[in-house]
């Protein structure tokens, strides 16, 4: 059901207000920043998933009750008594480069092997570009800065070296996503699930894999 | 079928006297009822083959899916019976066999107690069907549909959909008469009433919720997606089978020498259907799949179920053999449409239960081929179209837009018994591409 811009801007905000109320600010924007992209759009039902999602990827498993009291309370409130409004850059909660730490130890690397594994396979079949330029075309749906998405955009097309770390692991995570849907409509769903397995299998050799598994960006 | 018709004849009086003294002596001892005893022995037994069907249809459905889904499908079959019967208990055996003065649905029995035991007995065999005719769904929307908005639609398809229509063609076992039974509309065990209600149904919610991620490619080109488990799609075939003697024997309302026809038709038309596909796969120069002879034998079950009582055995023959032939048939025309239905319901329940309806006319023993009854059959079949197709479609529609019907691309890329479960079918070779989750 559509939702107009000025609804939109204010559950924003009241999400924001009740993520505040538990964790610290960089958490709230991460997690604002999954609200955006993957729930703004959905039904008031769809609360329950998201809080499912938070708790789990924010270790509030055992506060999942005083949380949802939280983002219940927070969206009824009036505008006047919501916490101010996070602001644009913010939009997408991908940590900025000052919370680039957050990226666990070994998660760029892990990432760049599945995404590698991936790749490689799609180079056999030799429907890469076609990967590629899908997924160019669907990186504004993960919300990412605009000069952040460039720097993702030049590490896709192989002008730059290294994702940046500021991409956090919300962005790496949608990022191999926004792969593998791409590659089930190059190859079909059957060869990207393979391709998938395949990456995931190389990439648990991997020495970081001991310290980030690759399953955590799956 | 007339629940309330008794045909206790003397052979099957001894024979009920040889067999169940127990039952014949409770029968002495207890309440007068309209349902004699044997007549309730027979219609449990077959309550209990056709709920048998259920673990049929999870076991081919699942066996149909990706191992990433295997659990959720499964999960889909065994709730939306138990939901479904709670939603045929309260509202629908009251709108299809309740009271029916206008013949457009019941307006008692609702939520039944303090009834004879004869209407407890029509209601848990009803209730069988009613559950038969839900899952049909499931597997045609497998593989991206959301659980809980799955479930809901299940509710609503035995509470009202599937009911409105059965009053229709089967009302009433309480006073009243459907319009369409007015007309000499024959349906005997439900090749419309059941199963191309739950395919037209199952239409429907494959359009809305469009095809599996890369199912078809950017030019439109078939990806086949093959399901996990091959052995367990036959084990599932051979079980419905096992079930549909119920489904059809059970429809005579009581125990009846006429089963022995009845059920002679259902196996015969099983075995023409899966041989249907034989032939016209040999024709077309087409491999011949499990998956496609388990569903065209299936096609063959759902079509005789219309007239399984009332045709000779060599026009069951002709039935079903079409009936396999449209199974195949039918999902080429489908997925070149670009529909996705995972496991060939619409074709196998939808399509095979037309022309069984459209048979059980024409093969109609004593008055072959009569054009006035094929017309009736004409309506019956149209009428179920032109109710449930438009009513699911409607129902889908608001289910997407209000609780969401499709599931996310990333919960198909990680498969929906983990996404809407929690849990996987298979922990041992799924574990690679299993998202950490909670672990």
């Amino acid at each position: 059901m559509a939702v107009d811009s000025r609804e939109l801007r204010r559950r924003r905000r009241a999400i924001f207000t009740g993520l505040c109320s538990l964790m610290d600010e960089a958490a709230a924007r991460e997690g604002l920043g999954l609200w955006e992209r993957e729930f703004s759009d959905k039904p008031v039902y769809a609360l329950h998933d998201f809080l499912a999602r938070i708790c789990r990827q924010a270790g509030l498993e055992a506060r999942r009750g005083e949380l949802h009291r939280a983002l219940v309370r927070a969206l009824s409130l009036d505008e006047a008594d919501l916490a101010p409004d996070p602001g644009p850059s913010d939009r997408g909660a991908v940590p900025a480069a000052s919370a680039s730490p957050s990226l666990p130890p070994g998660a760029l690397t892990v990432f760049e092997s599945l995404y590698g594994g991936l790749m490689e396979g799609l180079v056999q079949r030799q429907v890469e570009t076609g990967v590629r330029v899908r997924v160019m075309q669907r990186l504004v749906g993960l919300g990412l800065p605009a000069g952040l998405r460039g720097q993702v955009t030049d590490w896709i097309t192989g002008e730059a070296a290294h994702l940046p770390q500021a991409v956090g692991l919300e962005g790496l995570r949608g990022l191999l996503h926004l792969t593998y849907v791409a590659a089930c409509e190059e190859v079909g769903p059957v060869s990207a699930d393979r391709l998938l397995a395949e990456a995931v299998r190389v990439t648990e050799k991997l020495g970081e894999a001991e310290v980030f598994s690759p399953r955590a960006l799956l | 079928m007339t629940l309330h018709r008794s045909r206790f004849t003397p052979l099957m009086l001894i024979t009920a006297l040889c067999l169940f003294p127990a039952v014949t002596q409770a029968a002495e001892s207890g309440p007068p009822d309209w349902l004699p005893a044997l007549d309730t022995v027979w219609l449990a037994v077959a309550a209990a083959l056709v709920f048998f069907m259920q673990a049929g249809f999870a076991l081919l459905e699942s066996g149909m899916s990706r191992a990433k889904n295997a659990v959720n499908v499964v999960m889909k079959n065994y709730v939306d019976v138990c939901l479904g019967s709670l939603a045929f208990w309260l509202v629908g055996y009251g709108l299809m066999f309740g009271f029916n003065p206008t013949g457009w649905f019941g307006q008692s029995h609702f939520a039944l107690i303090g009834a004879e035991n004869g209407d407890y007995m029509a209601l848990l065999f009803q209730t069988m069907f009613a559950a038969t005719a839900v899952t049909i769904a499931s597997g045609a929307m497998a593989e991206r549909t959301r659980y809980q908005a799955y479930l809901l639609g299940a509710v609503l398809i035995t509470a009202i959909i599937y009911p409105v229509y059965g009053s229709w063609a089967w009302g009433s076992a309480h006073g009243g008469e459907g319009w369409l039974a007015s007309l000499g509309f024959i349906d005997f065990a439900g090749s419309t009433v059941v199963h191309s209600i739950g395919g037209w149904v199952a239409l429907a919610g494959v359009i809305v919720l469009g095809p599996r991620l890369g199912r078809f490619g950017p030019n439109g080109e078939r990806r086949p997606i093959h399901g996990h488990n091959l052995t367990q799609v036959a084990l599932g075939g051979f079980i419905l089978w096992v079930g549909w003697f119920g489904f059809n024997g059970g429809s005579t309302g009581g125990a009846d020498v006429s089963i022995g026809l009845i059920n002679l038709n259902t196996h015969l038309s099983a075995a023409a259907g899966a041989a249907g596909a034989l032939i016209l796969l040999a024709i077309l120069r087409q491999p011949v799949l499990l998956t496609t002879t388990v569903n065209a034998s299936i096609g063959g079950l759902v079509g005789i179920t219309a007239g399984a009582a009332t045709m000779d055995p060599h026009f069951a023959v002709v039935t079903g053999l079409v009936s396999g032939m449209i199974v195949v048939a039918g999902t080429r025309l489908l997925e070149s449409l670009g529909l996705d239905d995972v496991v060939g319901a619409v074709s196998a329940h939808g399509l095979a239960g037309a022309w069984g309806t459209l048979a059980a006319g024409l093969f109609l023993a004593g008055d072959l081929f009569n054009p006035m009854q094929v017309a009736v059959q004409m309506i019956g079949i149209l009428a179920g179209f032109l109710w449930a197709f438009p009513m699911a479609l409607l129902m889908y529609f608001l289910i997407d837009r209000t609780v969401g019907l499709r599931a996310s691309t990333l919960d198909e890329q990680r498969g929906l018994d983990f996404s809407e479960h929690y849990e996987i079918g298979y922990p041992e070779f799924q574990a690679d591409v299993l998202h950490k989750g909670k672990g």
